[in-house]
């Protein structure tokens, strides 16, 4: 929590400085270029904490969920072959990688004594099909004759659950491709823009003539205020279009803006 | 009509949350009534219809909040489905294993099933009685099946198998659904969201250079800050509409 305060503290803080600091208004201040990009780097800054925690959580889940229908059929395999429920979940442990160090705790506190029931409660990660496979772990030992039909008919269900939940993933990917595609899109049109137009147009301006005086700072400023909506509004759209929790998709925000401001200081150079 | 269930209210009370959301009201009629006194103060108009909006978005919510209850039972179905099957299967009596699964989905709706089966009234006859109140849904009717199919016996698990696998067809379906019109959705979102914002200031930019007597930081602003984020979360809300039959 205090990573992802800090840099949002420090961006208030920077922007009470700089108003105190400057002579004009605060509408002008915030129409400057560099301030406008300082603004949005620290903007884009202070949001890096949450988006790796939320992108970190989810790949955890996500990764979790898709090893339960390979780890539920190796214990199968395991109790079929005689081995007591125990040795069957530590023979399982081979088919599980991201999963692995949640098991490998239940199964320690089991050899240690504790029920498996109440064991389960120490995997931390939740959702609802891991509160699923901790209910299933929980009723697991009071099966009886029934554990195979059980334990079969739970690993058919739960792999088609994951596996719908891939086509999920796997078919709303292309809008992650058309929301960088679409701020690229933008970064560039406005990029060229500024630099073949409104900065030599603006110079001429000044020299006499037809035109209208135009403030190319406050076009500046506000499109680089544009880039920094559009890519916290891309990400937070393609997060809902593809099912994912709201800041799951903003380390893609995050990585757009980037890349939009670096062009932008480099077209202000 | 809203439906009369607490917990979708502000403290749990249709009256107090009625009382709050037509407080908004309060300030539009004086400002109505002050701009009929001096009909040239027209600066009064602008903040009436805000007013109006606010009690309207308040009045509504318990409306929202029963669909989005009923979104969230529909896609933790084939969970709830899951965790009753497999605690049928391991002896746990139909009633106790439909209230340790209907719990995991933590919904007001579902909680008052809950309350009143514990009660000892009639599985069908809440769910029907719910009906009545809020009208018919897919999810209600989802429910009341499997609240029936709990006093089939031994035949209980071959349904219930029956009705997931029905239900995750559905989902299937939805899906393929969803995506077709998600595409179209992203191709609206690229042309409105971001393409004629581009157009927008290359044109604004260009015309007040040319024309003059247009404030280009006001336009700009107006395009930046209100109508690329209203469109942003306009599309989201729609295309939310679009993808929820098929989540999970």
């Amino acid at each position: 929590m205090a990573a992802m305060l800090l840099p949002a503290a420090s961006l208030v803080i920077y922007v009470a400085v700089q108003l105190s600091l400057y002579k004009r208004s605060t509408l002008k201040w915030f129409l400057e270029p560099s301030n406008a990009l300082v603004v949005s780097y620290i903007v884009a800054a202070s949001l890096i904490p949450a988006a790796i925690l939320e992108y970190r959580w989810d790949f955890e889940v996500t990764s979790a969920e898709e090893e339960i229908p390979a780890f539920i059929s190796a214990v199968e395999s395991g109790i079929r072959s005689g081995l007591p429920l125990t040795e069957a979940l530590v023979e399982a442990l081979k088919y599980t990688r991201y999963f692995r160090p949640h098991i490998s705790r239940v199964i320690r506190a089991v050899f240690a004594g504790e029920r498996l029931e109440d064991a389960v409660e120490i995997i931390e990660i939740r959702s609802p099909m891991l509160d699923l496979f901790k209910e299933f772990m929980r009723v697991l030992g009071r099966s009886g004759e029934e554990t195979y039909r059980t334990i079969s008919e739970f690993r058919d269900a739960v792999d088609t659950l994951v596996s719908y939940s891939k086509k999920l993933r796997e078919g709303t990917k292309s809008f992650v491709a058309t929301v960088y595609l679409v701020t690229v899109v933008y970064v560039v049109t406005t990029s060229i823009f500024l630099k073949t137009f409104i900065y030599p147009m603006a110079e001429r301006v000044g020299a006499g003539g037809l035109l209208t005086p135009i403030d190319a700072d406050a076009i500046t400023s506000l499109v680089i205020y544009g880039a920094l909506i559009e890519s916290l509004a891309n990400g937070l759209t393609a997060s809902v279009l593809a099912g994912k929790k709201h800041l799951s998709y903003l380390l893609h925000s995050i990585a757009l803006l980037m890349i939009a401001l670096i062009t932008y200081t480099i077209v202000l150079l | 009509m809203a439906p009369r269930i607490p917990q979708y209210y502000f403290a749990g009370s249709p009256e107090l949350h009625y009382a709050i959301s037509t407080a908004p009201l309060i300030p539009a009629g004086v400002l109505a009534y002050l701009f009929a006194l001096r009909p040239a103060d027209a600066h009064l108009l602008p903040p009436i219809p805000i007013f109006v909006a606010i009690t309207a978005a308040l009045v509504l919510t318990p409306r929202f909040r029963l669909s989005e209850d009923l979104e969230n039972i529909g896609r933790r179905m084939p969970y709830m489905i899951l965790k009753l099957r497999t605690l049928l299967m391991v002896g746990e009596h139909p009633i106790q294993a439909f209230v340790a699964a209907a719990r995991d989905v933590r919904s007001p709706l579902l909680n008052i099933i809950i309350k009143r089966m514990l009660l000892g009234e009639p599985p069908e006859e809440i769910v029907e009685q719910l009906r009545r109140e809020v009208g018919s849904r897919r999810e209600l009717d989802i429910l009341k099946r499997i609240l029936a199919s709990l006093q089939m016996g031994e035949q209980t698990l071959e349904y219930l198998r029956r009705e997931f696998e029905g239900l995750m067809g559905e989902k299937e379906l939805a899906l393929r659904r969803a995506l077709e019109s998600l595409s179209v959705i992203m191709e609206l979102y690229a042309t409105g969201g971001v393409f004629a914002p581009v157009v927008g200031i290359l044109i604004i930019a260009s015309l007040s250079m040319l024309g003059g007597g247009i404030d280009v930081t006001l336009l700009l602003s107006v395009v930046v800050f209100i109508l690329v984020p209203i469109f942003s979360a306009f599309t989201a809300v729609i295309a939310r509409k679009f993808v929820e039959g098929a989540m999970i």
